[in-house]
């Protein structure tokens, strides 16, 4: 099922509150692998690892713990809004990649790497060579903490 | 102007399309589509909801070019007062 919205793994609370994350321009790294498992909020394992997101293999263009990168741009701050700004990289396979249907988000730089969130693709995706995979957010926007009245 | 018929041959990856042009002496086109265009076309004219197919569309090296238009993750604080 078509799922743009983000979901979040239980721990990302205690992780923002404690300081466990650094959204600031540049302070932290922060990537997304790609799963063909649907993670679960509430999972045992909130920290990165290719187990813990039963991430695809390495290969033909794709890299555990390296793709794909985000670049975090100017974050902004008016209104009362924070965002974190950022793009992902273009993933190109040279070969066969996946087959992937999640997409999760965690901080690579954190001592315990934590896992944030995923998004769905609309179905499963299987690359092959040459073929492109990008993720976007609109005015790349993918974070925001709001106070509204 | 009317479609006449929609086959795909056997052993073929292509779609072919004939399509009356509605004039005079009954001319015909002919189309030719590949599996994969004829599916894009479905997925244009029906809607992400009818597709069982990735979107996708092509790259400038003529592979695939898969998109996930992912939503802002909100964190909201409602109900409480901005200070002046």
């Amino acid at each position: 099922m078509a799922q743009p919205y983000a979901s979040f793994y239980g721990g990302i609370g205690t992780v923002v509150a404690g300081k466990g994350v650094d959204f600031a321009n540049g302070a932290d790294a922060f990537i997304i692998g790609l799963s063909n498992t649907a993670p679960t909020a509430g999972q045992a394992g909130q920290t990165y690892s290719a187990a813990n997101i039963t991430e695809i293999a390495t290969g033909n263009g794709y890299t555990r713990g390296t793709n794909i990168a985000i670049t975090t741009g100017t974050n902004t701050n008016a209104s009362g809004v924070y965002t974190w700004v950022g793009t992902a990289a273009l993933l190109t396979a040279t070969g066969a990649i996946g087959t992937f249907q999640y997409a999760v988000l965690y901080d690579n730089t954190a001592a315990t790497k934590p896992l944030f969130g995923w998004w769905a693709c609309a179905s499963a995706i299987t690359m092959a060579n040459t073929d492109t995979f990008q993720i976007s957010w609109a005015s790349n926007q993918i974070l925001q903490f709001s106070c509204t009245t | 102007m009317q479609i006449k018929s929609i086959a795909v041959p056997t052993d073929s990856q292509v779609v072919l399309v004939t399509v009356d042009l509605g004039v005079p002496g009954g001319a015909i086109g002919e189309f030719q589509f590949t599996t994969d265009q004829a599916r894009q076309l479905g997925y244009d004219l029906l809607g992400a909801a009818h597709s069982i197919e990735p979107q996708y569309g092509r790259n400038a090296q003529g592979g695939r070019h898969y998109t996930l238009a992912a939503d802002t993750i909100r964190f909201t604080a409602s109900g409480n007062q901005m200070g002046e």
